[in-house]
């Protein structure tokens, strides 16, 4: 009884959104509200998930596990952060500075260890992979994009060199072309299965 | 510069030198300056769902609505109490409700997606290639174009080919169950290669960017050590 109700209404709230794509017009009301909706539920969601995240370094100072120091110094950021933003509102210009100048040097100096890293992870894939076709393949590309991208590479304009350039500088499309194709074939299947109830996103059976 | 944009300064100065010193060893200073920022934009998000999201939809107009309006307003605040009250473990089953709802919203709106915003367009730009207009647009390139069209083909044919593991539904002459059927193997090994070479692009772009950051997050370092030494 209960897998039918809940297969219902996820079949029935699909079933409208659906409808919705095809005719727009008797269907546009229901789906502003059934979007509304949506992304109330997804707010909730994502304060139960900011709740959670709280309570467990909550518990890590209490109990003085490993790691409570960084704990304690995301909890007193989380809710410096979160009282600064009520009493002073997001459109303050401290506020907008305080995550700012915390968020773009920390996510930039990320970026840069990236650097280091994923130059790392290329050198492996050819140790631990070997010289396959994906990693012959993937190591010219690399390098030949990045020739390309500092302008090493150029040819006259109108000339058949141009052309040669311009169908390998198209050819990391044709790959980009087949993942996206698959991964809408199988984001069409994964939501075929969740609104048949073939699949149980809550987890019940 | 004003006090102000020193003392941004020199917190983006120390946070930056925290977490450039992940290059040596993962350090207490690069975890404390990403739980600085985790705690910070887990703050902020609160904020903006609250700001944003929940006071505009639900408690705003729940003063200016007619009755009417207020039932209809009821709904979602059932189903967010359902989903609060569900994080009570023996009253689990009461979150399945909202969770079915947002499962069939979000199934439709990938399906949605997945259909009007790829697998159209992304067909379509396949088809592309072999449109006669496009190929015999200029007489001297037809042998490029026809290779074009002809690459695209073979590479988006061996790309899906490669992630094919589907298993025969009857028995068959092959050795072992995973072997694909032979077509698909030759085909896989190309879409290997083009795989390779759409990643190795990716690559590239990303290597780039991290560069770019990384000469970024030097020249702050410089700059801020030149201003204090010119200070002195």
């Amino acid at each position: 009884m209960k897998k039918i109700l809940f297969g219902a209404i996820t079949l029935m709230v699909g079933l409208v959104v659906l409808a919705g794509f095809f005719f727009q017009d008797p269907f546009g009301p229901a789906l502003t509200l059934i979007y509304q909706w949506g992304l109330v539920l997804v707010a909730v969601g994502g304060l139960i998930g900011l709740g959670t995240l709280a309570a467990f370094h909550i518990r890590n100072i209490i109990q003085q596990k490993k790691g409570w120091i960084s704990s304690a110094v995301l909890l007193a950021a989380f809710l410096f952060s979160l009282i600064a933003g009520f009493v002073l509102t997001p459109q303050n210009a401290f506020y907008r500075d305080l995550i700012l100048n915390v968020q773009v040097p920390v996510e930039t100096s990320l970026l840069a260890i990236l650097a280091a890293t994923l130059l790392y992870a290329s050198l492996q894939l050819i140790r631990t992979r070997g010289w396959t076709p994906l990693s012959i393949a993937f190591m010219a590309s690399a390098v030949f994009s990045m020739l390309f991208n500092l302008g090493l590479i150029q040819t006259a304009s109108g000339t058949l060199g141009e052309q040669v350039l311009m169908f390998f500088r198209r050819l990391p499309l044709v790959g980009a072309r087949g993942v996206l194709i698959g991964m809408a074939l199988g984001g069409l299947v994964m939501g075929l299965r969740f609104l048949l109830s073939t699949d149980h996103p809550g987890g019940e059976r | 510069m004003t006090s102000s944009a020193v003392i941004w300064g020199v917190i983006g100065f120390l946070l930056t030198v925290m977490i450039l010193s992940y290059l040596i060893r993962d350090s207490l200073f690069f975890r404390l300056a990403t739980y600085l920022l985790i705690g910070l934009t887990a703050g902020y998000l609160v904020v903006l769902l609250v700001n944003r999201v929940l006071l505009p939809q639900l408690i705003w107009p729940m003063g200016a609505a007619s009755w009417s309006q207020r039932l209809w307003l009821l709904i979602p605040i059932l189903l967010a109490g359902l989903l609060l009250v569900g994080q009570i473990p023996r009253l689990a089953l009461l979150s399945k409700i909202p969770l079915a709802y947002l499962a069939g919203l979000s199934a439709a709106v990938a399906i949605g997606g997945a259909v009007f915003g790829t697998l159209v367009p992304q067909g379509q730009a396949v088809l592309d290639t072999f449109d006669p207009y496009r190929i015999y647009a200029d007489p001297q390139l037809v042998w490029m174009r026809i290779l074009d069209a002809g690459v695209m083909i073979l590479g988006v044919v061996g790309t899906l080919s490669y992630f094919h593991f589907g298993q025969p539904l009857q028995e068959t002459k092959r050795k072992r169950a995973e072997d694909r059927p032979q077509i698909l193997q030759v085909f896989s090994k190309i879409g290997e290669g083009f795989l390779g070479i759409t990643l190795g692009a990716v690559f590239a772009g990303v290597f780039s960017t991290a560069l770019l950051a990384l000469i970024d997050r030097i020249a702050v370092i410089g700059g801020m050590l030149g201003q204090f030494l010119g200070g002195l």
